[in-house]
């Protein structure tokens, strides 16, 4: 256990960041060996914060951790910092498009089962396979280990606005038709749950395709 | 997504507790329903979607890890009891609340019968919406 590789893959719910980043990961010793002080603890812990497997990959032989390149989580990408660049192709669509966040799975589905190199998945996992068909990798390629974490979705508005709950917002939706909706990409999870509730309440929205978070 | 809701050109959206935390503590952003079974803990009094009237309106954003298939019985039993002692640490479990996340450790066994019942959920929505 004192080498793995987590590739991290969100499934790229950002619009048009994808960053693959092949620098030499930050601290690392000039021989790449392994760093003892980071345990399988410090790793999960690294995957839970949603960091770059750069930390993760600090104790990782150089000729695995130099063998692929690895997929920056789009979350995580920081754009303060300056040895990234962009290659995805811009604008493309979240998690229902490849790109170079499904890096992650495609090279993880590739690589030698032998318990060092480990996806970090989420939602994606299961979604991504429903909505396309040119994804590198199958499900099947797979087998899980554990869950560790999860995160609510919520339908949110902003602090001034006046619904105090969702039955005000469908009631003012339903007043309003094509009411600017904003959508964290095509298949991220939040999309599908506004597209849940306009389907489930007869709602016609106007979807403003935005990043969940963007800088 | 933020941005554009604290500036009104969108006026309601999704986002995950993790993205809106910050905002939903300084009172920037109000959130109306949890798309969950069960109301986050991080905010209790937000309803879920079933309570507030619409059942299959469940969108769950779980993180895991997974290996590539045929990987050693023996080392996904090392990594899960890794993850199940980091999942019960007190600090890790402080630092998961930071981010807006909870723990929720599961080992193998329960994790994959909760990706069936999950997968079955996400089939009924993409057919849902296709036939939309």
């Amino acid at each position: 256990m004192n080498c793995m590789a987590v590739l991290m893959s969100s499934g790229c719910s950002e619009l048009g960041r994808s960053h693959l980043s092949r620098r030499r990961p930050r601290g690392l010793s000039p021989n790449g060996g392994p760093n003892p002080a980071l345990s399988v603890r410090h790793r999960i812990v690294a995957v839970q914060r949603g960091l770059h497997p750069e930390l993760l990959a600090r104790d990782q032989p150089a000729h695995r951790r130099h063998r692929d390149g690895w997929c920056r989580r789009c979350h995580a990408t920081g754009d303060g910092a300056k040895n990234k660049r962009e290659t995805g192709p811009a604008n493309r669509g979240g998690q229902s498009r490849r790109c170079q966040c499904q890096l992650g799975p495609a090279v993880v589905s590739k690589a030698k089962p032998d318990g060092y190199t480990l996806l970090a998945s989420a939602t994606f996992l299961l979604v991504n396979p429903l909505v396309d068909t040119e994804l590198g990798w199958r499900p099947s390629d797979f087998q899980p280990i554990a869950r560790l974490s999860m995160t609510h979705n919520l339908f949110t508005v902003g602090g001034s606005s006046p619904w105090q709950s969702l039955a005000d917002f469908v009631a003012a939706a339903r007043a309003r038709p094509g009411l600017p909706i904003g959508s964290g990409g095509v298949g991220s999870p939040q999309s599908m749950a506004h597209e849940l509730l306009r389907v489930r309440a007869g709602l016609e929205f106007n979807v403003i395709p935005t990043a969940v978070r963007r800088r | 997504m933020m941005i554009d809701l604290l500036n009104g050109s969108v006026v309601m959206g999704g986002l995950p507790l993790a993205a809106a935390k910050g905002m939903l503590e300084a009172g920037k952003l109000r959130a109306l329903a949890t798309a969950s079974e069960e109301r986050s803990k991080l905010l209790p009094m937000v309803p879920t979607t079933a309570e507030a009237g619409y059942p299959d309106t469940i969108v769950l954003s779980w993180y895991g890890l997974h290996a590539p298939t045929g990987t050693p019985a023996a080392m996904i039993e090392a990594v899960t009891e890794a993850a199940r002692a980091a999942s019960l640490d007190p600090d890790v479990q402080a630092i998961a609340a930071t981010a807006g996340g909870e723990t929720a450790f599961l080992g193998t066994k329960d994790f994959i019968q909760f990706l069936n019942r999950d997968l079955e959920r996400w089939e009924r929505t993409v057919t849902t919406l296709s036939k939309r």
